[in-house]
């Protein structure tokens, strides 16, 4: 019983902290619309500042938590200033919530340039000594957080309920453009509820810190649980992150308790995948119906910039003539790099399909290149089977796990299909993680041959290179062709409004899971040829925080374009290695890039390059409309 | 002196412009009404007095001072309210929070003002005086037609726009709604009234404004207006139910075929 009562208060800890910061999600929620997976990295910031304060400077414990805290919320209202609030005008939410995802790797490439990779441990508030209360050992930090809590979640009842500001801030949640007429500055309370979310998390941060490692990427584990936690509880009622983050907290700690600590996230991530299939709004429904304004569509668009036919065939005899000719020509170490940045081409090729040109969210492709990576590690080493049979099977595993994801996906949009890839991915990372005997666990999977077919042997990365660039222009060339049919067009008028879509006929469905079950091929691919390219497959090198990367990528070459992304995966691949020493600003600057791609050069560089050439070859403007009235005239 | 003015304002939005050079003018205590069919700027003008849009060109002059640069909040506080089309009202409040919404733009320290207009508006519309701690959202259309001008009326405006709010309201509640703004010219407010229900809204007009195609096509008396032969034929007949949203629908399915074909 004293067991089960230790279990339970663990639980009821853990839960209180998901619920902290399930309630700054929810809080920007409910007033903007979007989530804000940033909310992690500012509560690592938050405690990671605090540990600088308190143990290199030496200032007193309360005064340093107070700078941290401070300092944290006034990096999140310039953040919010400068990103946040301009991009609710201009991007569809999801695009926002990708935009969030480039603050939180600002954010962590900024402590990685300050704090390093190490793991930081901070003392708690009121020294180690736990408290003995019936039998139970009870740290005091857990009376600090859960009394943080407490306190935390009675404060923002009381504004929003009780006060001005806060049913401002309800009115701008219901409806935006009636709250402007009633004079409310919406932009204001915007910045005010990101601010004040940002708040919450550091003050979440600081107080948690003592209870965990903290690295400069812990940040992405808040941002997870809190996330999960707000899902479960209902997104956009208060007393819904409450109870999702306590519910997650228990489940988590009994799970660890009773099954086993590698499977306690899986545990969870299974829920939560039912819990969106069955009760896609939570346990605790809000009592608002979501207000439906503009910003649930989805971006308006200008027209691609499309290059002209002969135009776009010099630039693909151009581009193949480059691709063959920089490895001869570049230093050998750096061809290793430029392989790898052409295996992760593949799996973006599948990506832009599924977000760029039918404008579903997938933050969990990284899951189908584990799922190819070890199936065919796993094959090659234990059955000697040939690749090429290892990375089929690995495709038929993804396709069979994307067709059981699909049972929740296609259900879902925007937000919610964003989480449930996620929690996909995250899925696959545990069981990376946890099937020890399969994966290796988290030291890896070693021994992985190198690739061959019959007696040909791509053992050299040199070989390897080509081959894989083979694949890539193959696989461009058919998806070209198929976008020219009417299954291109189809996939164009579902992300540009599904309802209407399905009004004309389209069998959405049926085109989605098209495009999904591609898409996971070939990330598939992709993860298997990595396996067999390094002759090592490790849970980070195919896990989540590769499917966010995945994305950064996508957005910085170029949505909606099949090459462009190319330009994302070659920058972000080869950048670290060709300036080694700047390795360590990597991450800040992708997550940077991500952001001033999102706000100033939506088409990313393609749309760039692609602009600088159209101009090139055509120096008057006359052929493009030209081009333009035939068009209308059909 | 008039209380409203427009002179030579042309706005749109991204893109395409909507209104072309309106120039009208409304005397303090005077109902004067905006009628057209779907599309013709109606909407547009009441965005543009009320400062939720800005225009690109020309002056909005409400008593006697340019607005320019004003923000809507700022314009509340001068006296300008507008209730707008559709009702907008905040569906999860009560009606209560919703009234106090209203109020948001009165400094809290006037807040004996903000009670006693209360119970001003509760006196004109009994309906919500029993239903204060009510959600807002399960009230029928009329209910949250009379909820949103009775919102409108919180911060005391001296100039009340109010855009079609006979939208979606069965014939005997308009005339009911049509009496209420009879009334509240009675109390001194001035009425900008937003209409494509034109036969009505002119027969208690004292001034009428026909829009087209962002045009002001003709301008005088309402009952003149109502009089005139070519305005029965125009618009006193036709484009009573057709919604914006059904114009909408249309365009883009349109686009669509043009993608899919
Ligand atoms: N937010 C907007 N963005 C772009 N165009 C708009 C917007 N709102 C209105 N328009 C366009 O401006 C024109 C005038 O619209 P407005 O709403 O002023 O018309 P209206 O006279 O109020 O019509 P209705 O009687 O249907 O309400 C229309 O062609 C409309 O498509
Ligand atoms: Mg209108």
């Amino acid at each position: 019983m004293a067991e089960v009562l230790q279990i339970f208060v663990g639980g009821v800890l853990l839960g209180a902290i998901y619920a902290l910061i399930a309630l700054g999600f929810s809080l920007i929620y409910r007033v903007t619309g979007v989530v804000n997976l940033s909310q992690g990295g500012f509560a690592v910031l938050a405690a990671l500042a605090g540990y600088t304060f308190s143990q290199r400077l030496g200032l007193p414990l309360p005064i340093a938590l107070l700078c941290a805290v401070g300092g944290t919320t006034v990096v999140g209202l310039a953040i919010g200033w400068f990103t946040f609030v301009p991009a609710l005008k201009k991007l569809s939410n999801a695009n926002v919530l990708m935009l969030t995802v480039g603050i939180l790797t600002l954010i962590e490439g900024f402590s990685l340039i300050v704090w390093g990779s190490q793991p930081y441990s901070v003392p708690a508030f009121s020294g180690e000594q736990p408290l003995e209360i019936g039998g139970l050992r009870i740290t005091t930090q857990t009376f600090w957080i859960i009394g943080t809590a407490i306190v935390i979640f009675l404060a923002v009842w009381f504004v929003i309920s009780r006060t001005k500001v806060g049913k401002a801030l309800r009115a701008c949640s219901e409806n935006p453009s009636a709250a402007a007429l009633m004079g409310i500055n919406v932009k204001r309370m915007t910045l005010l509820s990101f601010t004040l979310a940002t708040l919450i998390a550091a003050v979440a941060g600081v107080v948690v810190a003592p209870t965990t490692t903290l690295q400069f990427n812990t940040g992405q584990l808040f941002t997870i649980s809190g996330f999960i936690a707000v899902v479960i509880g209902g997104i956009s009622s208060f007393p819904g992150a409450i109870v999702g983050g306590l519910f997650l907290g228990l489940v988590t700690q009994f799970a660890t308790a009773y099954v086993s600590s590698l499977f306690s996230n899986a545990i969870a991530l299974i829920l939560l995948l039912f819990i969106l299939i069955y009760a896609p709004t939570g346990l605790i429904p809000s009592k608002i119906t979501r207000r439906q304004d503009v910003r649930e569509e989805p971006r308006v668009w200008g027209h691609l910039t499309r290059l002209a036919p002969q135009t776009a065939w010099i630039a693909a005899a151009v581009g193949i003539v480059i691709a063959v000719v920089v490895p001869l020509v570049i230093p050998a170490a750096y061809i290793s790099s430029l392989t790898i940045a052409a295996i992760i081409f593949l799996a973006l090729i599948g990506l832009d399909l599924l977000m760029g040109y039918t404008g579903q969210v997938s933050l969990g492709q990284a899951g189908f290149m584990a799922i190819g990576g070890y199936t065919a590690g796993y094959l090659s080493i234990n059955y000697g089977i040939e690749p090429v049979f290892g990375i089929a099977a690995g495709v038929m595993l993804s396709l069979l796990s994307a067709l059981v994801l699909s049972i929740v996906t296609l259900r879902l949009r925007g937000l919610y299909l964003a989480l449930a890839t996620l929690a996909f991915g995250l899925l696959i990372d545990s069981c990376a993680i946890g099937f020890i005997d399969i994966t290796g666990g988290p030291s890896g999977m070693v021994g992985i041959p190198s690739f061959s077919v019959g007696p040909l042997y791509f053992d050299t990365p040199m070989s390897m290179y080509f081959l894989v660039v083979a694949v890539d222009v193959v696989v461009l060339f058919c998806l070209f062709g198929a976008l020219r049919t009417s299954f291109g067009r189809a996939l164009q008028s579902i992300r540009s409004d599904q309802m209407a879509a399905s009004a004309l006929g389209i069998n959405i469905v049926r085109y989605k899971l098209a495009v999904f079950m591609i898409s996971a091929a070939l990330a598939s691919i992709s993860g298997s040829l990595l396996a067999y390219s390094f002759n090592f497959l490790a849970p980070e090198m195919v896990g989540t925080a590769r499917s966010l990367e995945l994305v950064s990528m996508l957005v910085i070459g170029g949505e909606g374009t099949l090459v462009g992304p190319v330009f994302g995966s070659v920058l972000l691949t080869m950048l670290p290695t060709i300036f080694q020493p700047l390795a360590m600003y990597k991450t800040f600057f992708s997550g940077a890039l991500l952001i001033l791609c999102f706000l100033y050069l939506p088409r990313g560089m393609y749309g760039v390059i692609a602009h600088a050439m159209s101009r090139v070859s055509t120096p008057k403007t006359v052929a493009n409309s030209q081009g333009l009235a035939e068009g209308g005239a059909q | 002196m008039p209380l409203l003015e427009l002179k030579g304002v042309s706005a749109g939005y991204t893109g395409a412009s909507v209104l072309n050079k309106i120039t009208l003018s409304l005397d303090a205590g005077e109902i004067a009404t905006l009628v057209g069919s779907n599309g013709a700027g109606k909407s547009t003008i009441a965005k543009l007095v009320s400062g939720i849009l800005t225009p690109m060109q020309g002056e909005v002059i409400f008593d006697g001072k340019s607005v320019k640069g004003l923000s809507a909040s700022d314009r509340l506080r001068l006296g300008i309210a507008h209730v707008p089309e559709g009702r907008q009202i905040f569906g999860g409040m009560t009606v209560l929070e919703n009234l106090r919404l209203g109020a948001y733009s009165v400094p809290s320290r006037l807040s004996m003002d903000i009670e006693s207009q209360l119970a001003f508006v509760c006196m004109f519309f009994p309906v919500l005086k029993d239903r204060l701690g009510d959600v807002a959202g399960n009230f029928s259309g009329g209910q949250q037609q009379m909820l949103a001008i009775a919102r409108g009326l919180m911060s005391r405006p001296r100039l009340l726009i109010l855009d079609e709010p006979s939208l979606g309201v069965a014939p005997l509640l308009v005339n009911e709604i049509f009496q209420l703004i009879q009334r509240l010219r009675g109390e001194g407010i001035t009425i900008l009234l937003a209409e494509q229900n034109a036969r009505q809204a002119l027969s208690i007009a004292d001034r009428g404004y026909v829009i087209e195609n962002g045009q002001m096509v003709m301008e005088g008396a309402a009952a003149a207006l109502a009089g005139s032969a070519d305005i029965a034929e125009r618009y006193l007949g036709i484009g009573t139910s057709i919604g914006a949203n059904e114009d909408k629908d249309a365009r883009m399915a349109r686009e669509l075929l043009r993608i899919v074909a």
